[in-house]
Parts: C-alpha cells; sequence; structure tokens
C-alpha cells in the first residue's frame, strides 16, 4: 500500500509554468444547488468578458453543482472536483485559473486542504495555477448564525426553523472557526494552501437610491440591508464582514483600491461585470 | 497586485535542496499537555459512512514558508452575544410578553413557526414601557419583511419581520403585545450597541467520547443571576447540563457528551442561556458555540520509521497506526527544520491517506527532495502537530504539538 501511496504522490508545488501551457478557467459559484450558473449567478456578461483573456476562449467551465450540502459533501466538493476533472481532461488543461464566489472559495479551500480526501483532487491541484476567490465566506458570516440560532427551539420543539441548508449551517461563524482550525488550510497560524488563494475583498454597500451604481448587478436599495448590517461589521460586503473574506489565503485587493472609481463591490456585485471586476479578471489569466 | 501574485508563485517553483535524516526506528514523543490522545479504542459502529470512500491511497506534501508562524494547537473560539431568543404563543403576545432590553434601538425578529402562516405588519404590533404604549408606528424606526431581509442574504423563515425599535420605545422592561396574534412565534432580540455581552468558549473544540469538555461563560456589563446549558448533537438530541457559578462571576461547567448520538455529520453545538441584570435594567442573553466529538477509533501506535531516500532525496516517515475499524484513516504533520539563527522553522507539509483495516498498520508521510529544498532548513528535523484523523466522518482522533525530533 505505501509503494502505492508514494506512486501517487505529488510534489503539488511544482505546476504548470511550462512553456506550452494549456491555460483554462473554471468558475465555482457560491451556496446553493445551480443547474444553469453561467445564466442564473454569474451571468454571461460577466463570464464572456473574463474568458476574453485566454488563449483560446473556448477553455473555460462554469460547474454547476448542489453548494447547499456540506463543503465535503460528492455533491459539493465531489461534484466539483468531477467537473473540474472532465473539463481538465476534455481540454487538456494544464494551467487552470479557478474563479470562486462566496461559499465556493470553501469548497475549493476544501479541495486544496484535504488533497488525500480523493484520489482526483492531487491531479487538480496539480493543474491549478491559483485560485481567485471573489468575497469568500472563509471565516463564515454572523447573517448564518441570526438564521440558524432558533434551532435551539426547533430541537425542543420539533420543528423547523430558519434552516436552509447544510452550507449555510455550515457557515456560521464558530463552525466556521472549527472547520479552519481541524479540516481546512490557509488561515492564521495553519500550514498554507498548496495553491495560491488571492482574495477580492468587498468592503461597502451604496445602497442610496439616488446612487445609480447601486444598480449594478441588481442590487438594489431595499430596508433589508440596512436591518442585516447591523449584525455586521463596519467593513463589509453586505453580506460579510471584510475579516471573513480576507481570513483565507492572500488579500488580492480591496474593491475600493482597484475598482473604476473606487466603488465599492457588494456581495452581488462582486460575481458580476461591474466597475471593471471582469477585466481586472480578464487581464489575470 | 498582479506582480505579488506572480512573485508568489515563482517563489512555489523555486525548490532547492537540504540534506536530510538518516534511516531510523524511532518513537513517538510523550504527549504534552494540550495535545488530544486516545487512552483506549472503540470501534465505530456505523460503518455506513466507509461505504462511499475512496480506497485509493494518496500522499502529498508542499513547502511551507520558514518564516510563517503556525500555532502549536488550536486556539478556542469564543462566542459573543447580544442576543437572545423566546418562544411565545398567541396568548401571550395578545396579552404582551416582556422584552428586556438594555440599549436603544434593539431588532425585534418575530417568525411565526408550527404551521403559523400569520404576516405581520408594523400596524399589529404594540410596544409597552413602563405607563406608556406605543403604537407600531411610533414604536419602530422600520420594520422589514422576509422577501426584503432574503434580498440582503438573510434567509429568514417565511413570514418573519423585524422591527427596529425607534428611540421613543426606549429601554429597560419593555413589553411586546401583538392583539391580533395567532399561533406561535419565535421572538429574536438583538440589541447591536448593548455593553451587556455573554461570552461563551469551550475549552477544546475536538472532545473524545467519554471525555469532559469544560465549558465556561461570563456576562460583562451585568451581573448573570442564572446561566443553564444545552448540548445539542449532530442527530438533534439535546443534552440539557447545569452551569455552576464561579468566585469571579463567571459560571462553568464539565459535560460529558453521550456519545451514542455522535453519527452523522456536522458539529456538536453548546448553548448556554443567561439572565440578570444591572443596577437599572434587567438582562437576558443566549450565545452557542460548536465543536465535534470523536470516536477513538484508531490511534498512533507510537513508532516511526524514518527512512531517507537516496534516490530520491528526499525523507519518509512511516507512522505506526492501531485501528479498532477498518476505514480510510488520514495522517498530517508538519516537519520544521533548523534555521541558521538555531530556531525550528516549519519546511514543509505533509498528508497521507489510505484504508486500514482493523488491526495494527501504517501511514507514510512522505518530503520529496524539491519539498525539503524549498526551506533552506538543516538537521536536527522535528514533525509536529501530527494528526490522525477518520475521513469517513472527518473525525480528528489524536492530536500531537511534537511528534518526533529527526536528529
Amino acid at each position: 500500500m505505501v509503494r502505492l501511496a508514494l506512486a501517487l504522490s505529488l510534489a503539488l508545488g511544482a505546476a504548470c509554468a511550462a512553456s506550452a501551457a494549456v491555460t483554462g478557467v473554471a468558475f465555482v459559484h457560491g451556496t446553493g444547488a445551480q443547474t444553469n450558473a453561467l445564466a442564473d449567478y454569474w451571468t454571461p456578461e460577466f463570464v464572456n468578458s473574463v474568458r476574453q483573456g485566454l488563449p483560446d476562449q473556448s477553455k473555460y467551465v462554469v460547474v454547476n453543482c448542489d453548494l447547499g450540502q456540506y463543503m465535503w459533501d460528492s455533491r459539493a466538493a465531489g461534484c466539483v472536483a468531477g467537473q473540474l476533472t472532465s473539463f481538465i481532461n476534455g481540454a487538456g488543461i494544464t494551467d487552470l485559473v479557478v474563479i470562486t464566489h462566496s461559499n465556493g472559495g470553501n469548497v475549493v479551500r476544501w479541495i486544496l486542504s484535504n488533497p488525500t480526501y480523493d484520489s482526483r483532487y492531487p491531479n487538480i491541484i496539480g493543474k491549478i495555477r491559483w485560485v481567485n476567490a471573489l468575497a469568500p465566506s472563509s471565516a463564515g458570516t454572523p447573517l448564518a448564525d441570526a438564521v440558524m440560532n432558533g434551532n435551539v427551539f426547533e430541537q425542543a420543539l420539533g420543528w423547523l426553523l430558519g434552516y436552509q441548508n447544510d452550507a449555510v449551517r455550515m457557515q456560521q461563524v464558530s463552525w466556521m472557526a472549527y472547520y479552519n482550525q481541524n479540516n481546512l488550510l490557509g488561515t492564521a497560524g495553519r500550514p498554507a494552501l498548496p495553491k495560491g488563494f488571492w482574495a477580492v475583498v468587498g468592503t461597502d454597500v451604496d445602497s442610496s437610491p439616488f446612487d445609480g451604481d447601486s444598480w449594478c448587478g441588481g442590487y438594489q436599495y431595499n430596508l433589508g440591508l440596512e436591518t442585516t448590517q447591523n449584525w455586521l461589521a463596519s467593513c463589509s460586503d453586505g453580506f460579510l464582514n471584510c475579516t471573513s473574506q480576507q481570513a483565507a489565503g492572500r488579500t488580492w485587493f480591496r474593491d475600493v483600491d482597484r475598482m473604476a472609481g473606487a466603488e465599492p463591490l457588494s456581495h452581488n456585485q462582486s460575481r458580476r461585470a461591474c466597475f471593471g471586476l471582469d477585466r481586472i479578471l480578464r487581464d489575470d489569466l | 497586485m498582479p506582480n505579488l501574485k506572480s512573485a508568489a508563485l515563482a517563489a512555489s517553483l523555486a525548490l532547492g535542496l537540504a540534506g536530510v535524516a538518516q534511516a531510523a526506528d524511532l518513537r513517538l514523543s510523550a504527549p504534552a499537555a494540550g495535545d488530544q490522545v486516545p487512552t483506549r479504542l472503540s470501534a465505530n459502529p456505523d460503518t455506513r459512512a466507509t461505504a462511499t470512500l475512496d480506497r485509493t491511497p494518496v500522499a502529498v506534501s508542499w513547502a511551507l514558508d520558514p518564516a510563517a508562524n503556525l500555532a502549536e494547537r488550536p486556539e478556542a473560539f469564543v462566542q459573543q452575544s447580544r442576543e437572545y431568543w423566546l418562544d411565545a404563543d398567541e396568548a401571550q403576545l395578545r396579552r404582551g410578553i416582556g422584552l428586556p432590553t438594555t440599549a436603544e434601538a434593539a431588532l425585534i425578529r418575530i417568525s411565526p413557526h408550527g404551521g403559523n402562516r400569520s404576516r405581520l405588519s408594523v400596524d399589529d404590533l404594540v410596544i409597552r414601557n413602563g405607563g406608556v404604549e406605543l403604537n407600531g408606528r411610533a414604536a419602530t424606526q422600520s420594520l422589514v419583511d422576509e422577501t426584503a431581509l432574503r434580498a440582503a442574504g438573510m434567509d429568514v423563515p417565511e413570514g418573519t419581520v423585524i422591527a427596529r425599535l425607534a428611540p421613543a420605545a426606549g429601554k429597560g422592561r419593555l413589553e411586546l403585545a401583538v392583539p391580533a396574534a395567532s399561533g406561535s412565534y419565535l421572538i429574536h432580540v438583538f440589541e447591536p450597541t448593548s455593553t451587556a455581552v455573554l461570552s461563551l468558549t469551550a475549552a477544546r473544540d475536538t472532545v473524545l467520547a467519554g471525555q469532559p469538555l469544560r465549558i465556561s461563560a461570563a456576562l460583562q456589563g451585568a451581573k448573570a443571576l442564572t446561566a443553564s446549558g444545552l448540548l445539542t448533537a449532530p442527530d438533534g438530541y439535546s443534552q440539557p447540563f447545569a452551569l455552576q457559578l464561579q468566585a469571579d462571576g463567571s459560571w462553568q461547567a464539565d459535560v460529558v457528551p453521550d456519545a451514542a448520538h455522535a453519527r452523522g455529520p456536522g458539529l456538536w453545538e453548546v448553548h448556554a442561556f443567561t439572565s440578570g441584570g444591572t443596577s437599572r435594567a434587567p438582562v437576558q442573553r443566549d450565545a452557542r458555540t460548536a465543536f465535534a466529538l470523536s470516536r477513538p477509533s484508531a490511534r498512533l501506535d507510537g513508532t516511526v520509521a524514518s527512512t531517507a531516500d537516496a534516490g530520491r532525496g528526499g525523507l519518509s516517515l512511516a507512522v505506526g497506526i492501531e485501528a479498532a475499524s477498518a476505514s480510510r484513516y488520514q495522517l498530517a504533520g508538519v516537519l520544521y527544520g533548523t534555521a541558521a539563527d538555531g530556531t525550528r522553522r516549519p519546511a514543509a507539509y505533509a498528508q497521507s491517506a489510505g484504508w486500514l483495516d482493523a488491526g495494527n498498520g501504517r501511514l507514510t508521510l512522505s518530503f520529496d527532495r524539491s519539498t525539503l529544498e524549498a526551506a533552506k532548513l538543516t538537521a536536527p528535523y522535528e514533525l509536529r502537530d501530527l494528526r490522525l484523523s477518520d475521513q469517513a466522518d472527518l473525525g480528528l482522533i489524536e492530536r500531537r504539538a511534537r511528534a518526533v525530533e529527526l536528529r
């Protein structure tokens, strides 16, 4: 068995810097089950803009999985691994840039942190150049706590309140603290991930009805945002505190430092062609 | 910052060689305080989770930045709460239910449940404070419904509304009344600006089946007069426990989670409920945090066989494992080397997993030549943060901060 294991050993740092690299890009969505993430999660405008940075624009894949499950679940990371493997093998990819949004960052970080959990993972990791994690929920969100906290009553009374799916449960702050200490790498005090995990951080939300920028990505003014902000820190994208977005890997940039007009990216806007984000991701390929 | 990203990528590829240890049969160091070491094994009765596990052995390693400061052991997470929850039926709400608040502008979330399909509006609410009664419009700054909350990323249940109290409602012994209430409701009170904060922590984030977990709670900014606790298991089982008042005013309990309920994915939770007050107002707070319970289905048997691979210039550490149940086990550790100034610095991380039948077996951490070269560290080396896990349930079974020294 040991010999077999050694045969499968991989120096994961030695990636794909060969001159004949075939570069591809993969888009991994956030919480929820997707069957058409291109249309329903990212929008063709965003994906088509980003893939213009590829030498061959056909070398892209938009993952559709059930990320309403725990990150390690066969329907979550297992599904992502299956679709990435098919893409890598089918398109001959040797240099893969992965773009994740929100909880998609946790699922890909699970794969990067647990290469021995699934024998497909090492090959995927070996092909990854780096991960561009858009607003990753690396340390969870207090909003997940707020909707799940009634569950002690649920268990006592036998009714279901606030329970959406295991991904929401998993993104409670104390749960992510556990997973970051025990099942995931790349946070403070833990060994680094085998590949770069570069976070794009949304720092604020423009929600004025008089500011046209608030409408990019369809994130219009609403009273709900003003209410949910009470659970979040002053630096947040409306769903995640900046500290959560910056908890794993390294910060690539904060929205106001790179976006056109120093506009902030709300949590919805960080998966849309807003304020030049798509062009920055395109140029990164 | 594409240049920074490119530089980091280049660094990860610039691997250099360092000399490594000779072949030797070694023993694990004695466990230190804070290590998690099973003293007895118990077979996992639930074998369903192993059925879908990958059977292919995999071993990987990669270089670490020697300048990185890695934690010796996990830090306890501390949950802080300015919130509490109440369950209220229609009779209580029609009459009026006490909602103690310590700060103005509290948020009050009302969620119907138990088949209750009612939808409340601002005109359904009444807030009383002392002898003053305010209707919903006067008592609140805003009231948002489930549609607006979900649009903002808060996946609240159907029929939920959140009211933000107006300054006119004040604080203290408030009473919420809903004269048209129908059915049952969960009331959630959140005071974002309050100085009364309940802190809750478990001493460890993982506990082995049969072992106690120390739980501590403290209410800052007020005095807690009563406190109670509850563990909830991944299968939904609830286990109440008593918190004891300590001399410093905090509360503490040592609880042994009922391992019969350690089935299913997900974590256990600790819930604490306190009530007390300041000199001017009553205070109520609930908090919770998470931990894992692991079954000791395997353990490190103490043996380590170190092999310097002359052909590849790498190092292999075959670590002995005694398993009570067949499963796919995972071993992970950080190899430290010695820097020029004599300090131990991280050189590489390795992880290995494979199927082990019940009995004695081994998993091997392999550090290849290029991985070891990157750190530019020398002997003596030391294996630290050695962790044994069962990939069937992701349970962390054994963890040692300092595992073995290689001279």
